[in-house]
């Protein structure tokens, strides 16, 4: 479930900024919160977020296409932590959180 | 960030989108645009948004990284959507077998030579061209292998399934075109003495063999 916590976690932060997250965006969130330097695998990726789709943990909804056309790039798919989403975050096991906050202290 | 700077990056996206097409083969449309896009979407950005310090082949190299690192997890996604399953983590054989293809993968890829040269800054993935001969034997090289390792799983395992069934001569005429531009490129190298920037005239990378293209 790392990988999941990680998503929620980072993903939760860029909903606030920006109001909901796209694939490329939350590959640099996660790389930066995790102090590397390259960023996930495609496979990696959205193979995770397809099966945290899935199962209700995101939600996501394609950009408009003529305004991504007008932004002169392909449409993002917008994701956004649903509430049990937000829910399994919160329940997270202390360990992984623990263990997660003191990789990225001895990183930063 | 010059057109020429890049040109090798544009190239690398385009190599990685032609493997997106080729792991979502067969699939349901909905399922395989959906893919489609996304990794598109995700290439894009990654191009447009490298900062001016990154060289073009160093931009190149991270993008085809990514796409190696994420191959396992293609492959494995493909395979539970041909069965009709939500995501899961591949068995351990086959998880051997699939890091074995990516070492290989790793092992071209870093003596990949990206050149600078085609490829404007607003052509479409579809668009760009591949006119280096290194540069092309070893993008084919470089997903050649797990191409055919795939293959040989999903007939390992899907193979009786009728869903799969109908899209398995397309698949195997697409791993046995690959195969074939492989050698023919390799013919050429060994014709022209080994190079690292001998130029061909330009070659599409989508090559998959008329009325079966994904």
């Amino acid at each position: 479930m790392t990988i999941e916590y990680d998503i929620l976690e980072c993903g939760s932060q860029l909903e606030q900024s920006a109001g909901g997250f796209y694939g490329f965006g939350l590959a640099q969130s996660l790389a930066d919160s995790r102090g590397q330097d390259a960023l996930i695998g495609h496979g990696t990726l959205y193979k995770a977020l397809s099966r945290m789709t899935v199962r209700g943990l995101l939600s996501s909804e394609w950009e408009d296409a003529d305004s991504a056309t007008l932004a002169g790039r392909p449409r993002r798919r917008m994701y956004r932590v649903t509430g049990e989403g937000a829910r399994v975050l919160a329940a997270r096991p202390a360990a992984t959180a623990i263990a997660v906050g003191q990789a990225r202290a001895s990183l930063a | 960030m010059t057109n020429d700077r890049q040109s090798g990056a544009m190239r690398a996206a385009a190599r990685v989108s032609s493997w997106a097409e080729f792991y979502t083969f067969g699939l349901p449309d909905d399922v395989r645009n959906e893919r489609l896009d996304e990794v598109r979407s995700d290439l894009h950005e990654q191009v447009t948004s490298a900062d001016g310090h990154s060289s073009d082949r160093s931009l190149a190299r991270r993008i085809l990284g990514r796409s190696i690192r994420g191959i396992v997890a293609d492959v494995s996604w493909r395979r539970d959507q041909l069965r009709g399953l939500a995501p899961r983590p591949l068995s351990k054989p086959m998880r051997v077998v699939v890091a074995l293809a990516v070492a290989a993968g790793v092992a071209v890829s870093s003596m990949l030579f990206v050149s600078s040269e085609t490829a404007s800054s607003n052509a479409s993935l579809a668009e760009v061209q591949v006119g280096d001969l290194e540069y092309q034997v070893r993008s084919e090289m470089l997903f050649v292998v797990p191409l055919s390792v795939q293959f040989a799983e999903e007939v390992k395992e899907v193979g009786s399934d009728p869903n799969y069934t109908a899209v398995l001569p397309q698949e195997r005429e697409g791993v046995a075109t690959e195969w074939n531009n492989l050698r023919v490129l390799l013919s050429q190298r060994a014709s022209r003495g080994r190079s690292w920037n001998r130029a061909l005239p330009p070659t599409s990378i989508r090559s998959w063999p008329a009325g079966s293209a994904p």
